[in-house]
């Protein structure tokens, strides 16, 4: 068999992508998609140094990412539109002084997940996968549209209880359900109109929905946080959590499946795969719900790369596994075992570092006022969509903002942003985006 | 069974047809309807009936804020009035004599715009109060008070400083609403909200139902986060955390598992008179597993499919008409599984029919299994139909091909099937396993009860 690639480099290569990854992670707004294009192109000669060794320098970014991100979760109200069911629990658990805490849930729910994803890959997967792969490659927009149906469905009405006539309750009830509906058809245009007209520059097609997920998930909560002039209480830092045995392993079954599905199906994002695997494996409290939450963010990130090494499925998912399969596509068994092993070193050596600078970030922020640090955040956040998308993302960011306000206002699901994916998606699967672009006068 | 699970079991009947699999390998995306049906039935009662439904008797132990949505609202003194009793408020105003400062008794008069109160703190309520109010307590400074309006022995209000309302709120007005169904003969729902406090998180409180001495019990526990998790160090004290009031008329509680409170919305409650028993009967959430948990309204509302999809111009309507009646029917059988029950087939059956109870204990697991099951079928029906919708292309699992020729096509099927549905298997064994151990649990506790009661009464006639 030929080996393109020595241990050694995978080592060297892995840990330099890990690097990056902790590094820039944490800070909120640096999606390492955006992040590895950047390198792309900022720094040819870098990659075309080893092409054999980049899918593990890669992989070594995404896994260090989907461990490092919960901070920007979690201590400043920045996620992105896997994590964005997150919100919630994290946000309470900050206001209890316990912001380490929820990290550390996270990082034992990413652990186990990537613990599974690699043993899985390397036994049942190699099996399992391309028969999976084969039967539900022709049903894809299928799967796609349930699950979106299901998302409306499933919304429940978190008010109207307390209205004086049943009328009235079921106009207050309501009024949320439609809200999702319509932030979910509003950013769908929106998505829609920054996918397929030439408002970006060319150079900032990579990073197209950039400022429009940096406005949903992002920006929106960040100016929350200042309005309402919020102020953390002393965050404990202590390395330990009292948590039950089975709401870990009922976290990570349902973060398991739900990034499953999402890793393996197109366009279904971390976020919805996590609504259905909490459903399957009915995962109740919150402590579950963030172990689930860590797992499924590593099995949607890292085992949507990692089915670019399998031999046996060699499946392309995901806009890392676009970008590498676009230089080289890792082709042995040998490369696919050094991944296997690579996703549990990594994934080790992110568990501690998040660890770390979660301690520090919680530090800092019991010193600095949080309303300071949610100002430098949403400075941060409109200059770095100024730095890659220009003026227009500038426009894009504050109508993003402004939808991921409407969500917040009609009570609903922030998810339902989504649609700036999932609606032009559907519309080319099912052929009528051509519609659009005539009501839209665009073409 | 969650959400998910019906949803996807009406998936998984609409790949039973092979017709309907060949569209959705077109595109043609009509027979995701079947999912929409699975998860009508709770959709038309959560999303529907839940909000119409009339409410009789409301018990609301901490009216929240209009504007924050927190409890407790702020209440004028003089608005106090006896049905205000033990309800969590807040009073706010200036203090106006300080009568007795302890570490373990704080008394003093309060007076606001519209009238004075003597407020009480006893025991670990003289720490709240002084968390709330700081050190200084004295005349001239303005104070805002959480906690309940109670009566004292000589049947004076005062303001009790709490944190939570007094359990005997919720009991006396559950026990009244059982007599008044007892008395009119008439369904009396109960609707008891919640209690939210800032910070997004609910004081939980439960709901005994002690028939046998007809009393309503009801315990005050503490803050809890959405997902149920405790918050730490919010229990209230014992001396406020139970709550009592008995009946005149017998009751009995029908559904199995205890009436907690917590998070998201408080349920509502029917009490039904059983003339033939001569007893009250607990109805949780009657709203839910009526008619739409019925064989007769999968039919019904499956017929209302066919002239909408000939209307649309769908080819397949008789057999996505079928899938969806199926998708429908299958929600009335998993929830069968468990505990509630279903009114399964109106007119026939007029009341719901106790659920199976498998796997009582472990919900979690049958749910999954349920999902497993369905996740089974629609990988056997995709892989059994590839021949027909992709002509030339070979079943992606075909055990024939380990078998030979010995074994029919349709055996090797149907043991592919078997392998699949394997998990679910045993864990259903597990289920049945678990209600029989469940049973047993449940009279041994009954026989325990009724031995507790007759020492007590052999205590009280001097046996021993």
């Amino acid at each position: 068999m030929e080996v393109f690639i020595s241990p050694l480099d995978v080592l060297l290569w892995s840990l330099t992508g890990s690097a990056l990854g902790l590094v820039f992670s944490w800070m909120p707004g640096f999606h390492i998609y955006n992040l590895l294009a950047l390198v792309v192109l900022l720094a040819p000669s870098f990659i075309t140094l080893n092409p054999y060794a980049l899918p593990y320098f890669a992989l070594g970014a995404v896994i260090a990412f989907s461990f490092a991100s919960s901070i920007a979760s979690t201590y400043l109200s920045v996620a992105d539109e896997s994590m964005m069911l997150m919100l919630f629990p994290s946000q309470r658990y900050l206001m209890l002084g316990k912001g380490h805490k929820v990290v550390l849930l996270y990082l034992i729910g990413a652990l186990g997940g990537a613990l599974f994803l690699s043993v899985f890959s390397l036994t049942i997967g190699i099996y399992v996968m391309p028969v999976v792969y084969n039967l539900f490659s022709p049903y894809y927009t299928w799967v796609l549209v349930a699950v979106v149906l299901f998302l409306f469905l499933s919304e429940w009405p978190k008010e109207g209880d307390r209205e004086e006539t049943g009328f009235k309750r079921l106009l207050v009830a309501w009024r949320q359900i439609l809200g999702g509906v319509f932030v979910f058809f509003t950013s769908g245009i929106l998505g829609f109109i920054t996918t397929y007209t030439g408002l970006l520059p060319v150079e900032a097609a990579y990073a197209r929905l950039t400022p429009l997920f940096i406005g949903f998930f992002g920006m929106s909560w960040v100016i929350r946080n200042l309005l309402s002039r919020k102020t953390l209480p002393k965050q404990d830092t202590r390395d330990s959590v009292e948590t039950h045995f089975t709401a870990v392993v009922n976290g990570v079954a349902s973060g398991v499946i739900g990034g499953g599905i999402a890793a393996f199906f197109p366009v279904i994002t971390g976020g919805m795969g996590a609504l259905i695997g909490g459903h399957i494996a009915s995962g109740k409290g919150d402590d579950t719900f963030v172990v689930s939450q860590g797992a499924a963010r590593v099995i949607y990130y890292v085992g949507a790369l990692f089915l670019l090494f399998m031999p046996t499925a060699r499946v392309t998912r995901g806009a890392v596994a676009w970008l590498i399969g676009s230089i080289y596509t890792p082709k042995t068994w040998f490369e696919f075992y050094y991944a296997g092993f690579t996703i549990i070193l990594v994934a080790a050596i992110s568990f501690i570092a998040t660890l770390y600078i979660s301690k520090a970030v919680s530090r800092l922020l019991s010193v600095i006022s949080y309303v300071h640090v949610s100002l430098v955040v949403a400075v941060f956040l409109v200059l770095l969509t100024y730095l890659i998308t220009g003026p227009v993302g500038i426009l894009l960011l504050a109508v993003a903002t402004a939808l991921g306000f409407t969500a917040q206002v009609f009570n609903t699901r922030i998810s339902y942003c989504l649609g700036a994916l999932i609606l032009p998606v559907l519309l080319n699967m099912t052929g009528t985006s051509g519609m659009l672009l005539n009501l839209l006068g665009s073409r | 069974m969650r959400g998910w699970t019906h949803y996807l079991s009406g998936l998984a009947m609409s790949t039973f047809f092979t017709p309907l699999l060949e569209d959705l390998a077109r595109g043609i995306l009509w027979p995701v309807i079947t999912g929409f049906y699975a998860y009508l039935p709770d959709f038309i009662d959560f999303k529907f009936r839940r909000f119409l439904w009339r409410r009789d008797v409301l018990v609301d132990p901490a009216p929240q804020d209009s504007e924050l949505r927190v409890s407790p609202r702020r209440i004028l003194i003089s608005k106090l009035r006896p049905e205000n009793r033990w309800q969590f408020y807040y009073i706010e105003g200036v203090v106006k004599a300080v009568t007795t400062h302890s570490e373990e008794l704080t008394e003093f008069v309060v007076e606001d715009d519209s009238g004075e109160i003597r407020v009480v703190a006893k025991y670990e309520d003289c720490q709240r109060l002084k968390e709330i109010i700081g050190d200084e307590l004295s005349v001239g400074v303005r104070v805002r008070v959480p906690g309940y309006m109670d009566v004292d022995a000589e049947g004076n209000p005062y303001w009790n400083v709490a944190d939570a309302p007094h359990p005997n709120y919720i009991a006396g007005l559950v026990a009244k609403a059982i007599d008044l169904a007892y008395e009119t003969g008439k369904r009396v729902t109960v609707k008891i909200y919640n209690i939210r406090m800032p910070g997004d998180v609910y004081r939980r409180f439960l709901i005994h139902y002690d028939s046998s001495n007809k009393k309503i019990r009801v315990l005050m526990g503490p803050l809890v986060s959405t997902g149920g998790l405790p918050v730490e160090n919010t229990g209230v004290p014992y001396y406020r955390a139970l709550g009592e009031a008995s009946t005149k008329h017998p009751f009995k509680k029908v559904y199995p598992r205890p009436t907690i409170i917590d998070a998201f919305s408080g349920p509502e409650i029917g009490f039904v008179k059983n003339s033939e028993e001569g007893v009250v009967e607990e109805e949780f959430i009657p709203w839910h597993r009526g008619f739409t948990h019925s064989f007769t309204a999968g039919f019904i509302f499956s017929i209302f499919l066919i002239p909408i999809l000939l209307f649309l111009g769908y080819g397949n309507y008789l057999y996505l008409t079928l899938a969806a009646m199926l998708g429908y029917w299958m929600h009335v059988i998993e929830d069968q599984m468990g505990m509630m029950g279903s009114v399964l087939l109106p007119p026939i059956t007029k009341k719901r029919v106790p659920g199976l109870m498998i796997g009582p204990r472990m919900p979690a697991a049958m749910n999954f299994a349920t999902n497993w099951a369905m996740i089974s079928l629609i990988v056997w029906n995709l892989n059994r139909s590839l021949p027909s919708i992709s002509p030339g292309f070979p079943k992606i699992i075909d055990l024939t091909k380990f078998t030979g020729s010995l074994v029919p096509d349709v055996v090797a099927d149907l043991a592919l099937l078997v392998i699949l549905l394997t998990p679910t298997i045993l864990i259903y064994v597990f289920g049945v396993i678990d209600r029989a151990k469940f049973i047993k649990l449940l009279k041994e506790q009954i026989r325990e009860k009724e031995l507790e009661e007759l020492i007590d009464e052999m205590e009280e006639v001097g046996g021993f």
